[in-house]
C-alpha cells in the first residue's frame, strides 16, 4: 500500500504517500493506480473540505517518476499510454470538488513536482536541503504529467522556461520567490506550523484567496507583465530562449528544444488539449536513443555515488582532516583550493615562496569565479583562503593525514619528492600522486609504506573538472583506496578507480585520439576542417583546439610515455614531434599553437600551412583529402578500440564507468552515452567492419580488439 | 620563587609600514596565518591547547573578540576558547603575562599568546552628527521626512573622524602620543640632533641585523592578498641608507613651531602580528620541548598620561624590586622605540638619582642602560610598531638576540599610551 487516507473530524482529508520498502517516494505505475483509486473515491466525497497531500518519508516529498519504468518504455504507443494515464490521474486530482494542498517536506522533483503543481496550494519546508524542480530534460525527455502546461500558468512564462530548460531545481526560498510555492514553514516546527496553516485555510475564507491573489498577474513585476501578457512579447521570449538553447546545446540535445516548442504550442490552449500535446511529445522523446543514453548515464552516476572503490564492505575509510599538497603549480594550487573549499586545512609546499604564491593565485582565482556568480562571499573567501598555509619546509607534516604530490611530471623527481615527504609523515598518513600517466607501482619503489601510496589524478582545471582517477598500485591497501574514494566524493568530485597502466584510463584513450588527428593532419588533413568535423560530432573541442588548451608540450610528453608503454600502435605522429621539438609550438600558454591566441579569441595559425607543407614534402607524403565521415571514423573509432582494450585489461570496472570517465574527464558528448554506448548504438558488427577497413588502409592499430570481435560475432553489446 | 614561563617558540609576520604591502590583509587574517604557522612549527597537538589569548589595539568592528576569530581561522578546535586583551602598546605582551597568570593559577596548561595589528585598516568614521542624520533618514517614512532629515546636514559634518588619530590621542590629557614625546624632550632637554642620531643608529643596527639574516628565524613570510602575486619576506620600514642629512630635512610634526620630534625620529605606523606558544617550564619539559626561552617575572606600572613615554623606568623599578635583580644583571635590553626622544629620556631617567628619589622613592639611580646593549638589532623606529603586536615581537626578538650572542638574561620594557609601562625579565637557560 502506497497511500493511506485519513479524514479528520474537521473534514480535512490527509493522503499520505509512503512507498513501501524505500527511503524515498516515487511515482511508479502501481503507485499511480493506487492514487487513482484514492482520487476517484475522494471525488465522490461531499464532506471533505480540503485534501492535504503529504509524504511519510523524511526529507523527501516525491523524488519523481520511476526511471526504470521510463527506461523500459520501447514503443511510442506504449509510452503514450503510460504517460497519459499518469497525466489524467493528476488532472483528476486538480479537478476535485474541494481545494488540495501539497505539503512539500523535502526533495520534490519531476513527477513529484508535477503532482504538487496539480494541487490548489503548495507549502514547503524551509530546510536548506530541500529542492523543487523539473529536471526531465537532463534525461532527454520533458515534463509529461502536466508540468509544461501548469508551470507557465503558475509562475509566468520566463520563470517556467528557466526552470524547465535549465533542469535546475530550486531551493525553498527561491521557490517561494518564484511563487512556485505559496508559503514556507519552519522545518523544525513542522507539525504545528503545518497544522496552523491548514486550520487557517479551512476556517478563514480570505486566507486561501489571499494566497492565490499573491500569485496573480497584478503582483507580477511590470517588466514581466508587459512581456508575458501579449503574443508579441511571448514570441520574443520564445525566440530568445531558442537562440540561447541552440547556442548551448549546438542542437545536439533535442529535449530542451522540444520542451520550449511544447510550451509555445500549448501556452494558449485549454488544459485538456494542452495535456494531450504534451503527452505526444514526451512519448516521442522517451523512446529516442538520446533519452536512453542519458538515462543510462543517470544510472551510472547513481551507481558511482554508491561505489566505495573496493569489494570488502567492512573496511571503513579514514578521516582526512589535515592535508598537504607538494608543488604549487596550477594543479597543486587547484587541489589546495579544493581542500580549502571543503574546509580541510592544507599546507601548500613548494621549494620557493615565489612558486608557493602561484598556488595561492590559482586558489584565489577559483574563488573569484565563484564570487562572480554569487556562490560565495568575500568573508567566506577570507575564511577559506586561511585554510591554505604556504610553506617551503615540512613543518607540521607529522599531523597531516594526506599528502597529494603534484610536482613536475618526471618519475625520478617524483620518486625523490615522495620518499622525502614520506619520511616526514606519520605511519598512517596517505601519500598520493597526481600523476597523469606515470606508473604508480614504479613510483612506490622507494617508499617504506607502499600500501599507503596511491594515484589520485585530477583534471585541469580542478575547480571545473568533476573526474578524479583513483589509481591503486600493486601494493596499495584497500583502506587507502576506500579513503580516497570517499574523500573525492565528499569534495564533490566523481572518483573512478582505474588500474595502473601508462596514461591510466582517460589519457590513454584521449592520446590515441590526439595522435590519430596528428597523423591525419600529416597525411593531408586540414586543422580547421578536422576541428569542425569533430565538434559537429559533439566533442566540446576539436583535437587541435584541445591540444592548444592542454599544451602541446604536455600532450607530447604524455604521448611519449604511452609510445614507450604500448609501442607501435601509439607511435607518436612524426608531425606532432616536429611541431613540438623543432617548431617549439606550445599552444595557448605561449599564444602560438595550431591557433594564434589573443585573450579569449583565437584564429588559425597560418604559418602552420608552410610548416606542414614542408614536412609533407621532405617526408615524401602526398596530401590526401578527407571527408567528415572519414575524420570522425578515424578519430572516434581509434578511441573505441582503445577503450575496448582497456576493458579487456580490466583497467576499469565496467563499460558504464569507462563511458562516464570519458564524459567527465574529456567532455565526450553525453548525448552519445559515451564511447562504448556509441559503439553499441552504432552496432558492433558495423564498428568491426569499419575498423578492419581502416586497418587495411592505415595500419594495424585499427585492428579490432578481441572483445569487440567476440561481441560482434555473438551480436553482443557492452550494455545489457 | 614561582615557576618560570616557557616560551616554547615564537614567530611573527614581517612588520610593514601601513598602507604598503600588507595593507590588504586584515588583522584577524594576519594573526591566523601566524598562529597556524606557530602550530605547525611547534607541532603541538592542538587538542592540548587550552586557550588563545591575543592582543589587539584597534579592534576591528568586523572581528569582535578578534582572538576568537583568529583561533577559528587558524584551525584551532572549536572548544579552544579565546579572548582578546588590550593594554594599548603592550597588548602583545599582556597576552603573554595574562597567560602566565592563568597557568600559575592552574586554570590552563598550554596557551597560544600573541598580538596583531593592521593599522592600515583602522577606519575613517562618520561624525556623530552625520550618524544621527543617517539614523533619521532610515527612520523616516515619507520622502518629505527623508529630505528634511538630510537638509540638516552641514558641510562640516562630512569631515570624517579618523580612528587612528583618535586612537593615538590621550583622552585624559588631550595630548597626542607625539606630543607626549615633546613633553619628555623638554623635561630632559633632548635636542633634535640627539634624537636624529638615535634614529639613525636604529636603522643602521636593524639593517645590519636584517642583512645578517637575524630576523629570518622569527619571520614567517606572508603571501599578499588580494592578488597573492607578491610575498613579503622582510620588515619594510628599515632604511639601510638612512643618514643624518636625510633626517635633518624633516620638519617637526607634533609641535610645528619649536618641536624636535619628527616623523623620522618616531616609529612609523605599522601592520604586523606575532605569536608564541607558552606553558610552564615543567610542562615544556614533560612534552620534550627545548623552549626558545623563559619569562621569569614581569611588572606593569602607571604614571601621568602626558609622561607615558617614561613607563619603562617605572615598570623596571618595580621589576627590580620584585626580582631583587639590578640593571647590571641584564645582558641585553630591549626598550621599545616609540620615539627617539622617549628612549633617550628613559636612559637619562634610569641613570638619574634625582629622578629615582623624586619619582621612584629610591635613594639611588636604577642604573645605566648601556647603549651597546640596548636594542642591539634596532628598534621600532626602524622596524615599526604595530601596536598590538610589538610586545610579542620584543619577547621573540630578545630571546633570539640572547641566543645569537650566547647571553642569558634580558630586560624587555615598553612604554604604554595612557600612562603605563611594562617590564619583563627574560632568560634563555
Amino acid at each position: 500500500m502506497n497511500f493511506t487516507l485519513d479524514i479528520s473530524q474537521s473534514a480535512v482529508a490527509t493522503l499520505t504517500f509512503d512507498y513501501p520498502g524505500k527511503r524515498i517516494n516515487k511515482l511508479d505505475s502501481v503507485a499511480l493506480l493506487e492514487l487513482k483509486e484514492q482520487i476517484d473515491s475522494l471525488a465522490k466525497n461531499n464532506v471533505v473540505k480540503l485534501l492535504v497531500f503529504r509524504s511519510a518519508k523524511k526529507d523527501t516529498f516525491i523524488a519523481g517518476a520511476d526511471i526504470n519504468e521510463i527506461k523500459d518504455l520501447l514503443s511510442e504507443e506504449q509510452a503514450y499510454k503510460a504517460i497519459r494515464t499518469g497525466q489524467l490521474i493528476l488532472n483528476d486530482m486538480s479537478k476535485l470538488p474541494f481545494p488540495t494542498l501539497a505539503v512539500i517536506n523535502g526533495v520534490c522533483l519531476g513527477g513529484g513536482c508535477e503532482l504538487a503543481l496539480a494541487c490548489t496550494y503548495r507549502i514547503a519546508t524551509d530546510n536548506l536541503n530541500a529542492i523543487i524542480g523539473l529536471p526531465e530534460v537532463n534525461l532527454g525527455i520533458i515534463p509529461g504529467f502536466g508540468g509544461c502546461v501548469r508551470l507557465p500558468k503558475l509562475i509566468g512564462l520566463q520563470a517556467a522556461l528557466q526552470l524547465i530548460l535549465s533542469a535546475k531545481p530550486v531551493p525553498p526560498k527561491k521557490a517561494l520567490r518564484l511563487k512556485l510555492v505559496d508559503h514556507l514553514y519552519n522545518n523544525e516546527l513542522e507539525e504545528s506550523s503545518v497544522a496552523d496553516f491548514i486550520e487557517r485555510l479551512v476556517n478563514e475564507k480570505s486566507f486561501g484567496k489571499g494566497l492565490i491573489k499573491r500569485r496573480s498577474i497584478s503582483s507580477k513585476k511590470f517588466q514581466q507583465r508587459i512581456l508575458e501578457d501579449n503574443i508579441l512579447g511571448q514570441k520574443l521570449i520564445f525566440k530568445k530562449a531558442k537562440d540561447n538553447l541552440l547556442k548551448k546545446t549546438k542542437g545536439q540535445y533535442p529535449a530542451p528544444l522540444k520542451a520550449l516548442d511544447t510550451i509555445e504550442k500549448t501556452l494558449n490552449l485549454k488544459t485538456t488539449e494542452a495535456l494531450e500535446v504534451e503527452a505526444r511529445v514526451v512519448s516521442e522523446l522517451v523512446v529516442s536513443v538520446i533519452s536512453k543514453n542519458l538515462i543510462q548515464l543517470f544510472f551510472t552516476s547513481e551507481a558511482l555515488k554508491k561505489e566505495t572503490g573496493i569489494t570488502e564492505a567492512k573496511i571503513e575509510p579514514l578521516i582526512i582532516n589535515q592535508a598537504a599538497v607538494l608543488g604549487a603549480g596550477v594543479m597543486g594550487g587547484g587541489i589546495a583550493w579544493l581542500f580549502s573549499k571543503n574546509d580541510i586545512p592544507v599546507r601548500l609546499k613548494d621549494i620557493e615562496w615565489d612558486a608557493v604564491s602561484k598556488g595561492y593565485q590559482t586558489a584565489a582565482q577559483y574563488y573569484g569565479q565563484l564570487k562572480k556568480v554569487h556562490r560565495i562571499t568575500e568573508n567566506q573567501i577570507r575564511v577559506k583562503m586561511n585554510h591554505i598555509a604556504g610553506t617551503v619546509n615540512y613543518n607540521g607534516f607529522k599531523k597531516i593525514n594526506l599528502v597529494v604530490e603534484a610536482v613536475a611530471e618526471n618519475i625520478e623527481v617524483k620518486k625523490t619528492v615522495l620518499a622525502e615527504a614520506e619520511a616526514q609523515l606519520s605511519e598512517q598518513a596517505i601519500l598520493a600522486s597526481n600523476t597523469s600517466s606515470l606508473s604508480i607501482t614504479e613510483m612506490a619503489d622507494n617508499l617504506q609504506r607502499p600500501e599507503n601510496f596511491i594515484g589520485m589524478h585530477f583534471f585541469n582545471p580542478v575547480n571545473r573538472m568533476p573526474l578524479v582517477e583513483i589509481i591503486p598500485g600493486e601494493k596499495t591497501s584497500q583502506q587507502t583506496i576506500v579513503t580516497l574514494v570517499k574523500l573525492a566524493k565528499n569534495a564533490g568530485k566523481t572518483p573512478i578507480v582505474v588500474a595502473d597502466c601508462a596514461g591510466f584510463l582517460v589519457n590513454r584513450i584521449l592520446i590515441s585520439f590526439l595522435n590519430e588527428a596528428a597523423l591525419m593532419l600529416q597525411e593531408g588533413g586540414v586543422v580547421t576542417e578536422m576541428d569542425h568535423a569533430l565538434e559537429a560530432f559533439g566533442l566540446p573541442m576539436g583535437p587541435f583546439v584541445l591540444a592548444d588548451e592542454v599544451g602541446i608540450d604536455i600532450g607530447y610528453h604524455v604521448a611519449k610515455v604511452l609510445e614507450q608503454a604500448y609501442g607501435e600502435r601509439m607511435k607518436v605522429a612524426g608531425l606532432f614531434t616536429h611541431l613540438f621539438v623543432d617548431e617549439k609550438l606550445l599552444g595557448k600558454k605561449s599564444g602560438v599553437g595550431f591557433y594564434l591566441h589573443k585573450g579569449h579569441d583565437k584564429s588559425y595559425n597560418e604559418a602552420l600551412d608552410k610548416i606542414i607543407y614542408t614536412y609533407r614534402f621532405s617526408n615524401g607524403i602526398t596530401a590526401k583529402a578527407f571527408n567528415r565521415e572519414e575524420i570522425v571514423d578515424r578519430c572516434i573509432l581509434i578511441m573505441v578500440n582503445e577503450a575496448v582494450k582497456c576493458l579487456q585489461e580490466n583497467i576499469v570496472k565496467n563499460p558504464a564507468y569507462l563511458d562516464m570517465a570519458m564524459i567527465l574527464g574529456t567532455g565526450f558528448p553525453a548525448f552519445t552515452g559515451g564511447l562504448l554506448k556509441y559503439a553499441d548504438n552504432r552496432g558492433l558488427a558495423d564498428i568491426c567492419d569499419k575498423l578492419n577497413q581502416l586497418a587495411a588502409l592505415y595500419g594495424e592499430r585499427f585492428l579490432p580488439a578481441e572483445q569487440l570481435i567476440e561481441k560482434a560475432n555473438n551480436s553482443g553489446k557492452f550494455y545489457n | 620563587m614561582k615557576e618560570r614561563l616557557a616560551i616554547v617558540d615564537g614567530i611573527r609576520s614581517p612588520f610593514c609600514k601601513s598602507g604598503t604591502s600588507m595593507a590588504n590583509i586584515l588583522a584577524d587574517d594576519l594573526g591566523a596565518v601566524i598562529v597556524k604557522e606557530l602550530i605547525a612549527r611547534t607541532e603541538i597537538d592542538v587538542s592540548l591547547i587550552d586557550e588563545l589569548i591575543f592582543g589587539n589595539v584597534g579592534q576591528p568592528a568586523n572581528a569582535p573578540n578578534i582572538a576568537r576569530v583568529i583561533g577559528l581561522k587558524a584551525g584551532l578546535p572549536l572548544d579552544v576558547i579565546a579572548h582578546t586583551v588590550h593594554r594599548n602598546c603592550a597588548s602583545g605582551m599582556e597576552s603573554v603575562t595574562t597567560g602566565y597568570d592563568k597557568l600559575l593559577a592552574g586554570n590552563a596548561s598550554i596557551l597560544v599568546a600573541g598580538g596583531t595589528e593592521s593599522m592600515s585598516n583602522l577606519p575613517f568614521n562618520f561624525s556623530k552628527k552625520m550618524t544621527l542624520v543617517f539614523e533619521n533618514v532610515m527612520k523616516a517614512k515619507s520622502l518629505g521626512q527623508k529630505l528634511s532629515a538630510i537638509s540638516t546636514l552641514r558641510p562640516a559634518d562630512l569631515k570624517p573622524v579618523i580612528s587612528i588619530v583618535e586612537g593615538l590621542t590621550d583622552p585624559v590629557c588631550g595630548l597626542s602620543m607625539g606630543q607626549t614625546a615633546e613633553v619628555l624632550a623638554r623635561e630632559f632637554a633632548i635636542t633634535r640632533a640627539q634624537q636624529d642620531q638615535f634614529a639613525l643608529q636604529s636603522h643602521l643596527k636593524a639593517a645590519q641585523a636584517n642583512e645578517a639574516g637575524f630576523f629570518t628565524q622569527e619571520i614567517h613570510p606572508i603571501v599578499l592578498p588580494p592578488n597573492y602575486s607578491q610575498v613579503q619576506f622582510n620588515d619594510n620600514a628599515i632604511r639601510p641608507d638612512q643618514s643624518l642629512e636625510k633626517l635633518a630635512k624633516l620638519k617637526p610634526f607634533f609641535d610645528r613651531v619649536a618641536g624636535t620630534v619628527t616623523a623620522a625620529n618616531a616609529c612609523p605606523i605599522t601592520d604586523g602580528a606575532g605569536a608564541v606558544l607558552i606553558m610552564l617550564e615543567s610542562k615544556a619539559k614533560e612534552l620534550g620541548y627545548s623552549p626558545l626561552g623563559y619569562l621569569k617575572e614581569y611588572s606593569y606600572a602607571g604614571l601621568q598620561p602626558e609622561r607615558m613615554g617614561l613607563g619603562p623606568v617605572y615598570a623596571t623599578s618595580k621589576l627590580l624590586d620584585k626580582t631583587g635583580m639590578s640593571i647590571s644583571d641584564f645582558d641585553l635590553v630591549e626598550l621599545n622605540e616609540a620615539f627617539a626622544a622617549q628612549v633617550i629620556a628613559n636612559q637619562k631617567a634610569f641613570e638619574s638619582a634625582v629622578f629615582a628619589q623624586r619619582y621612584l622613592h629610591k635613594d639611588k639611580a636604577l642604573g645605566v642602560l648601556d647603549s651597546d646593549l640596548l636594542n642591539v638589532n634596532g628598534g621600532a623606529i626602524a622596524l615599526g610598531h604595530p601596536v598590538g603586536a610589538t610586545g610579542t615581537r620584543l619577547i621573540i626578538t630578545m630571546l633570539n638576540a640572547l641566543r645569537r650572542r650566547n647571553k642569558n638574561s634580558g630586560l624587555v620594557t615598553l612604554c604604554i599610551g595612557g600612562g603605563q609601562g611594562a617590564a619583563l625579565a627574560l632568560e634563555v637557560e
